[in-house]
């Protein structure tokens, strides 16, 4: 079943990809410049940021609600991005004992960095999952391609995300298979699943090797066909100056700071 | 072993892209020309493998810890380690893009540490001249033994000192290093066996893998060490650059420290006991933010919901 929720999920981005109204017409390279600014901008935030991050979070949010993408699916597939960050920032709380005023508390500023350093990775996570929702993978790859990598390497790219479905399906041909010839731990060994592994690799690479020879057969010639623009070059070109002016902005004013200044008054 | 981006810095982040990607178009190049037709369904089938394996944590005894296949060594040993970088460089991209595995601006470094270490250090300096011809089990076991403890040992120390750089997180260089190295030296060794178990098999394919030996054509292949110098070289200038300019606070630091109340007098928000402090015109303002973005979000879903209904 997990395997069949795996080869579900990873077709649906294909076949669904997001209809963002207005960012769907942008040329997809114009959104990986934005995610670029977003997360470099991300990232130069000082360790103690915590209030500073919430605006430009709120514009990825903002950004996901005019695409129609939920915060909370774009938040589940930042997760996995957690564990190590939460590792390697584990230890600041013990180690930077630096005092930190929060509602007339004083608490030890390593958990206001390592709360940082989280929220900093979930952001930037969501950015890299809301540039795949709206371009959809093959559109990142035609950025990639377009913005001056290598075309071998975007052919690989596109090569193991094809091959991925290929290895997924075969995987489970082979295990209902298994699943019925077998019994009990009969059939079940290491021996017959080393052996199954060897048959899945040797299908697989069949199958992969049918579809490069389809391809070779229409003209593919190792380089993506045509890196036109999707949409209007002026509009696409806009959007990430757009972007890069706003989050200039969210990191050069204390933004917070002014807007709590209109409800609290302004500092004596 | 993957980085996730809070971890870097900008300068650090951005000068292991410059790396890994002048290490990329210099292996693209070399291929362009050397790489057979029937190697680029082969480099596909086995990244989706690698892709696969890295999914499977397994157990390090006795450490608590669990590990995954790092596959940096078997591709170079399979297709050559231009292609083998080519085709790691693409497994952590897809996992960083479809899987949010690693992060965009770390993708530079996990390339680096799982890619070019193995590829470029660990396959020609210990793997190729160990195992020779490839004859003999023992002697193929030995070389990707120790090339892939060699591999991961310079890949997890190369996290190490990156994330020193960045420092973003308190850890001790030393304290990091202890606790990384001895781990990633188990990992190795279950690198080593499974690598050496998988070549055995996929070579005794035959002739229908074009894995022999170095994956390409069969020209005399071209030296690595213009790869490794640049690679390495652009990685250096790189952070030598980001050092200098970091000395002196950039335009939107010094902007902030200016504006910030703090700097303008003292009679700001954070108490002058306390050095660091949360105001609480700061969390109005959040507060408030967000509020206004619950309630755009509110009107946007009202519309769509209305236009939908209309249509």
């Amino acid at each position: 079943m997990r395997l069949e929720k795996a080869l579900y999920d990873l077709g649906r981005r294909d076949r669904h990809p997001r209809v963002v109204d207005g960012l769907q017409n942008l040329d997809a390279r114009a959104l990986v410049a934005a995610t670029a600014f977003f997360i470099l901008t991300l990232l130069s935030f000082p360790k103690y940021a915590i209030v500073e991050l919430i605006p430009p979070g709120l514009l990825l949010l903002i950004l996901a609600s005019l695409g129609d993408l939920s915060a909370s699916r774009l938040a589940l597939r930042s997760l996995p991005v957690l564990p190590f960050a939460a590792l390697l920032g584990a230890a600041n709380p013990l180690l930077d004992q630096e005092p930190y005023l929060i509602f007339s508390t004083t608490i030890a500023a390593g958990w206001v960095s390592y709360a940082s350093l989280l929220l900093k990775s979930l952001l930037a996570a969501a950015a890299a999952a809301f540039l795949v929702e709206v371009a959809g993978f093959p559109g990142v790859c035609r950025a990639l391609r377009g913005l001056g990598l290598p075309s071998l390497f975007v052919a690989s790219l596109l090569f193991l995300r094809r091959n991925l479905s290929i290895l997924l399906e075969e995987g489970l041909r082979l295990l209902r298979t298994r699943d019925q010839r077998s019994f009990g731990r009969h059939g079940r060994g290491i021996g017959v699943t080393s052996r199954i592994l060897g048959v899945l690799f040797v299908r697989t690479l069949d199958r992969a090797e049918r579809v490069h020879a389809a391809m070779l057969a229409r003209g593919f010639t190792g380089d993506l066909p045509g890196n036109k623009p999707a949409g209007k070059p002026a509009a696409s070109w806009l959007f990430p100056v757009l972007i890069a002016a706003i989050l200039a902005c969210l990191r050069l004013v204390p933004f917070t700071e002014l807007i709590g200044g209109l409800f609290l008054g302004a500092p004596p | 072993m993957h980085m996730a981006d809070a971890l870097l810095s900008p300068a650090v982040g951005l000068s292991f892209w410059a790396g890994s990607a002048t290490t990329l178009a210099l292996c693209s190049r070399r291929l362009r020309d050397r790489l057979e037709d029937r190697a680029l369904p082969f480099m596909g089938v086995l990244g989706a493998f690698i892709f696969t394996a890295q999914l499977f944590n397994f157990i390090i005894p006795g450490t608590g810890s669990s590990g995954h296949l790092g596959g940096g060594l078997l591709l170079a040993i399979l297709l050559g380690p231009e292609a083998g970088f080519l085709v790691i460089a693409s497994v952590l991209a897809v996992q960083a893009f479809l899987f949010a595995d690693g992060g965009l601006v770390a993708l530079g470094c996990n390339i680096w540490n799982l890619g070019f270490y193995p590829c470029f250090i660990a396959y020609p300096l210990v793997y190729k001249p160990l195992a020779g011809k490839g004859e003999g089990r023992g002697r193929n076991l030995l070389a990707t033994l120790l090339a892939g403890v060699l591999g991961l040992q310079l890949g997890s120390i190369s996290v190490v000192a990156e994330t020193f750089l960045s420092g973003r997180v308190e850890l001790p260089f030393a304290t990091f290093a202890l606790l990384m190295q001895p781990i990633h030296f188990a990992i190795g060794i279950v690198e080593g066996l499974v690598t050496a178990g998988i070549v055995v098999s996929v070579n005794a394919l035959g002739p229908r893998s074009p894995a022999k030996g170095d994956g390409a054509s069969q020209r005399p292949r071209p030296s690595l060490i213009p790869i490794v110098f640049l690679g390495a070289a652009t990685i250096l200038v790189a952070l030598l650059l980001g050092s200098l300019a970091s000395t002196l606070p950039d335009g939107l630091e010094w902007a902030l420290e200016a504006s910030s109340p703090r700097a303008s007098g003292g009679t700001g928000p954070v108490p002058p006991a306390v050095g660091l402090g949360l105001s609480n015109r700061a969390l109005a303002g959040s507060a408030a933010l967000i509020g206004a973005t619950i309630l755009f979000d509110a009107v946007i879903k009202a519309a769509r919901s209305w236009k939908a209904r209309r249509s």
